[in-house]
């Protein structure tokens, strides 16, 4: 049922009710409930946007403080604006912001694509579409830098296998391809992270889309493209938003496949040259930091514009009414789209994994000329390594620890934002974007810093709990504003009707909304669980010896020259994230039946 | 009121997690058990009454939990005056953290070896050189050191050391082999880079990959003098790792810099269109495949892997420029407020000893600057040449501290900020 005044289509009577509920706030429905008392529920939301604020605004202002330091390396503090000056007078710096800002035109490139594939899978019901869904779910889970190696190995102008088969073509004269680009650095990043994420992101959305809308649009005589346009993409504008701003913001920070690919043809972008402004000896931090305060800016200004926009237009699609989710669509047409599917999947997905797989077993990664070029020794290797088991337990831990607590957290944040008219909910959902607006590697820094700084977590430093913190802190962003959309979706009326029957808020928001977001808290879950896995950013500055997880172990292999044994341990990520996607995905289904 | 003892249940159970996140880290490093017994001494770990005493206490184990600024423990020489107290205090302290380069070579090499030379745990943080100096500082300025021992090249002195963030080594260093200067080439004993000679010690010296060729695309011997790179085709044929940024790359450009001045570095870099990568890997790969047949400072962990299956990569020395002598990351200092001082000692002084050198050096492949560490199995191309005159010493105090900075800025002015 749509919540707000510009329907696409005209709404049931009751819609205006049901729109003025969905506005309810958690304070104002405090009084009817037996047995709570507003100011614990008041107190408990301020300690929420207390304990968000601490932990996003103190790395941020980290950042934005640090940038105006002025003093050498090992010199005393001294307030100006020289690092600010200089950053913004070097030519590298100004087309690293440029480049930066092109290759973000893959996220909108990606929510279409990506939406596109959304409703070939989920409202088409296309043949092997839960294989093409999991395809894309396992792409999203591969490590970057192998797989951008293999890209290398595919598509490099000199030596590229695909580049070398095209040349036996008669009217193909030289290279077609070059990874080394911008093209190539899109190629990369869109078939590898953001097309699957979008389809990730956009897939629970759209299943929890009621399709007698359309249905209702079909029968009123709106063709497949017209219902399309006019009830589905309007319904889910703020999940189609979210995950804009959430391509939008990540794409600025992506690093190491630029790093992989750009910088060979001189393409910097904001995070390949913030690591390489704190990579020079001494290390320029000010001006990483100046550069990064920039994009803070930015990224925050894009959060404020995204929360302005979806205030106004946020549409409850799961209401008291009951819902359907069938295919409305049927046709040979269908064929054709898993076609073309499958055809992505090869080109984007099964290309690279094989040479990924490929690579584990060889001798030297890409060399198939040497002798005796394939060996097990790389997983042998990988397995005799006594900080092996250690660090897939600790991967483990920390993946299952940050989603778990995670999906507290953020359901908790996000309903705050959503349903409460707490002093502070707005700023709170402005907030929540401020780690994403900082690079992994400053993100690193700035949480280092509040681990050794602020009394209470310096106890944490140097445990796993620290690490877990410092994650959940990372995913904040992500877990909040996508759970913020799946909570926008559900009407208030099914809570109202909870609490009327006697049940507690809480009890409200584990029985009747925790159920009804099923599909997005398991994205989320999953989602996290796979940051987490990959994330080596924001440990490789807080984990120790035996804290550190397995992707700081394909890190050292990755950085020790080794790039079989990193592709090995990437391949052990790949399948624990596909293992535990698989099984939360049988989970999603049972949850879906229940709430059918 | 069971949407209290709902909340409650909630936050205990994040509490739960979070505290188990903190115990999480008590389950002992496969890499360092905790119970087992020292190893037989060798030469450079004689045994002795105390160091028996020592090994029936068994070791610290699981995670190196950060020392408390209050709980901090003075620098080890405080208490011992030779070399078997020393260990058997460090044995006491019973685990070492060492900071290193994320080698996992050198971090097995250590494992095994010091362990099985002293009784004492190892525990191996792997990071890079930036992110290793930038943890170790903003640690010690808090006073919560997690690294007993900082291993990179020299960084620190411009970073930590003005401000007073490491401890001297050099009253610590009690083993008679490391001390005695006749085992150290030159009979000067053991190298500094700090201009007080107390705060980072040096074990290697080896001669800097500088050019690289294929020898299918570039007869060996063709490239006699480093002007023949400049010749026109090889324009758009050479890769190097990037000059701008600190490492490898930087290291070869500085070199060049100083011997042919600003006009052939951007005659070379820019006019001769070199590839900069920023992954090390891709300088050798790219040399041994033959997509460029010349490479600048590629690393000898990579090229050897090349070498080993039989790829045509080999070293050119023009005559003109037979390259500059480089300590890796054979630097070696101990941050302020650490936990384990007397392990953290122990450590220093093995790593100085035949044995850790020897360790360390067939571990990352450069040569020690102690006379009786072994070069065999070493690339030859890194074992400095004794009839060679090398005029620059990139790990001397001098260079370092007055040349490599300016030089450094001088780069990426010349290459483009």
């Amino acid at each position: 049922m749509l919540s707000e005044a510009k329907h696409p289509l005209p709404v049931p009577a009751d819609s205006s009710s049901a729109a003025q509920n969905d506005k309810e706030p958690v304070g104002r429905l405090a009084s009817p409930l037996p047995g709570v008392h507003i100011p614990t529920r008041v107190i408990f939301g301020l300690a929420i946007v207390a304990a968000v604020t601490i932990f996003t605004v103190l790395p941020a202002g980290f950042v934005f403080i640090g940038s105006f330091n002025t003093a050498g390396t090992g010199q005393a503090w001294s307030w100006g604006f020289g690092a600010w000056y200089q950053a913004f007078t070097t030519p590298r710096t100004l087309q690293s912001i440029g480049a930066s800002f092109l290759l973000a035109l893959r996220a909108p490139i990606a929510v279409i694509i990506g939406f596109f594939i959304s409703w070939l899978l989920v409202r088409v019901k296309i043949p092997g579409k839960s294989f093409i869904e999991f395809a894309l779910w396992a792409s999203f889970f591969l490590p970057g830098l192998p797989i951008a190696m293999g890209w290398i190995l595919l598509l490099d102008p000199k030596f590229g296998l695909i580049n070398e088969a095209l040349k036996h073509l008669p009217f193909v004269h030289g290279p077609v391809f070059n990874i080394y680009s911008i093209a190539g650095i899109l190629w990369v990043q869109l078939t590898l992270t953001t097309v699957p994420v979008m389809v990730i992101l956009l897939a629970p959305a759209l299943r929890q889309l009621d399709s007698s809308f359309e249905q209702s649009a079909r029968m009123c005589g709106a063709g497949h493209l017209q219902t399309l346009r006019r009830i589905v993409v309007p319904m889910l504008a703020p999940a189609l938003l979210t995950a804009l701003v959430f391509g939008l913001i990540r794409g600025l920070e992506t690093f190491e496949i630029e790093q992989l690919l750009g910088i060979p043809a001189g393409i910097y972008v904001y995070a390949t040259r913030i690591y390489d402004l704190m990579n020079v000896q001494p290390p320029q931090f000010p001006q990483a930091m100046a550069l990064s305060t920039f994009f803070l800016l930015v990224l925050f200004l894009l959060a404020l514009v995204y929360q302005l926009y979806t205030e106004k237009r946020m549409y409850a699609t799961i209401t008291g009414r009951g819902v359907m989710f069938t295919a409305t669509y049927s046709g040979r047409w269908r064929y054709l789209a898993t076609a073309f599917c499958a055809l992505y999947l090869c080109a984007g997905i099964v290309l690279p994994l094989s040479l990924l797989v490929l690579g584990s077993f060889m001798r030297l990664f890409g060399f198939f000329s040497v002798p005796n070029p394939y060996t097990t020794e790389q997983w042998a290797r990988v397995f005799r390594d006594p900080v092996f088991m250690l660090a897939l337990r600790n991967s483990m831990f920390l993946g299952l620890s940050v989603a778990l607590l995670g999906l507290l957290l953020y359901g908790l944040i996000a309903y705050v934002i959503v349903r409460s008219r707490l002093a502070g909910r707005r700023t709170l959902s402005l907030l929540v974007w401020l780690p994403w607006a900082v690079p992994g590697i400053l993100l690193g820094v700035a949480l280092l810093w509040l681990m050794l700084t602020v009394p209470g977590l310096t106890l944490l430093y140097g445990t796993m709990g620290a690490l877990v913190l410092a994650l959940l802190i990372q995913s904040m962003p992500f877990g909040v504003q996508l759970l913020r959309t799946a909570l926008g979706q559900v009407s208030t009326e099914l809570e109202q009707a909870a609490r009327a029957c006697g049940a507690s808020w809480i009890l409200t928001y584990r029985r009747v909304v925790l159920p009804l977001i099923a599909p997005m808290l398991i994205s989320v879950a999953v989602l996290t669980f796979i940051g987490v896995l990959r994330d080596i950013s924001t440990t490789v500055l807080l984990a120790g010896a035996s804290t550190r997880p397995l992707a700081l172990l394909m890190l050292e292999f990755a950085r020790g020259g080794n790039m079989e044994a990193a592709s090995v341990v990437g391949l052990i990520l790949s399948m624990l994230a596909i293992l535990v996607a698989l099984f939360a995905r049988r989970l999603g289904l049972q949850f879906r039946s229940e709430v059918a | 009121m069971d949407h209290l003892s709902t909340a409650g249940r909630t936050t205990f159970l994040m509490a739960a997690l979070l505290l188990a996140g903190c115990g999480g880290t008590a389950a002992p490093s496969p890499a360092a058990p905790a119970s087992s017994a020292p190893a037989k001494p060798t030469s450079a770990a004689p045994t002795t009454a105390a160091a028996s005493a020592a090994s029936a206490k068994p070791a610290a184990s699981g995670e190196a939990k950060p020392a408390a600024a209050a709980s901090a423990k003075p620098a080890a020489s405080a208490r011992a005056t030779s070399w078997e107290q020393l260990l058997a205090a460090g044995r006491k302290d019973g685990t070492v953290v060492v900071g290193g380069p994320p080698f996992a070579s050198l971090r097995e090499a250590y494992n095994t070896q010091f362990k099985k030379d002293t009784g004492i745990d190892l525990q191996y943080v792997a990071l890079p050189t930036s992110e290793l100096s930038t943890r170790a500082e903003r640690e010690a300025e808090a006073g919560k050191s997690t690294m007993d021992v900082l291993q990179s090249g020299g960084s620190e002195i411009y970073t930590m050391l003005p401000k007073n963030l490491l401890e001297p080594l050099a009253p610590n260093l009690l083993m008679p082999e490391v001390i005695d200067a006749k085992q150290w080439k030159g009979d000067q004993g053991v190298k500094w880079m700090d201009q007080q000679k107390q705060y980072v010690a040096v074990g290697s010296s080896w001669v800097m990959t500088d050019l690289f060729i294929n020898t299918q695309t570039v007869p060996p011997g063709s490239i006699g003098s480093w002007k023949d790179l400049l010749d026109p085709k090889w324009k758009g044929k050479i890769i190097s790792q990037d000059a701008r940024a600190g490492g490898p790359g930087q290291a070869v450009a500085r070199y060049v810099l100083a011997k042919f001045g600003d006009k052939f570095v951007v005659d070379l870099y820019k006019g001769q269109e070199v590839v900069l990568v920023a992954d090390q890997r891709q300088v050798a790969e790219g040399v041994a495949r033959g997509t460029y047949p010349i490479g600048l400072a590629p690393v000898q962990a990579d090229v050897e892997q090349f070498r080993k299956a039989s790829l045509p990569i080999a070293r050119e020395f023009p005559k003109d420029g037979p390259g500059s002598l480089v300590g890796g990351f054979s630097g070696v200092k101990i941050p302020k407020a650490i936990a384990h001082p007397d392990a953290a000692a122990v450590f220093i002084n093995w790593y100085l000893s035949k044995n850790g050198q020897t360790a360390y050096s067939q571990a990352l492949l450069e040569p020690s600057l102690r006379k009786d560490v072994s070069t065999e199995g070493m690339p030859p191309y890194v074992i400095p040449n004794p009839n060679v005159q090398y005029d620059i010493d990139q790990y001397s105090y001098d260079f370092y501290i007055n040349s490599a900075p300016k030089m450094g800025a001088q780069l990426r002015e010349l290459l483009g900020r």
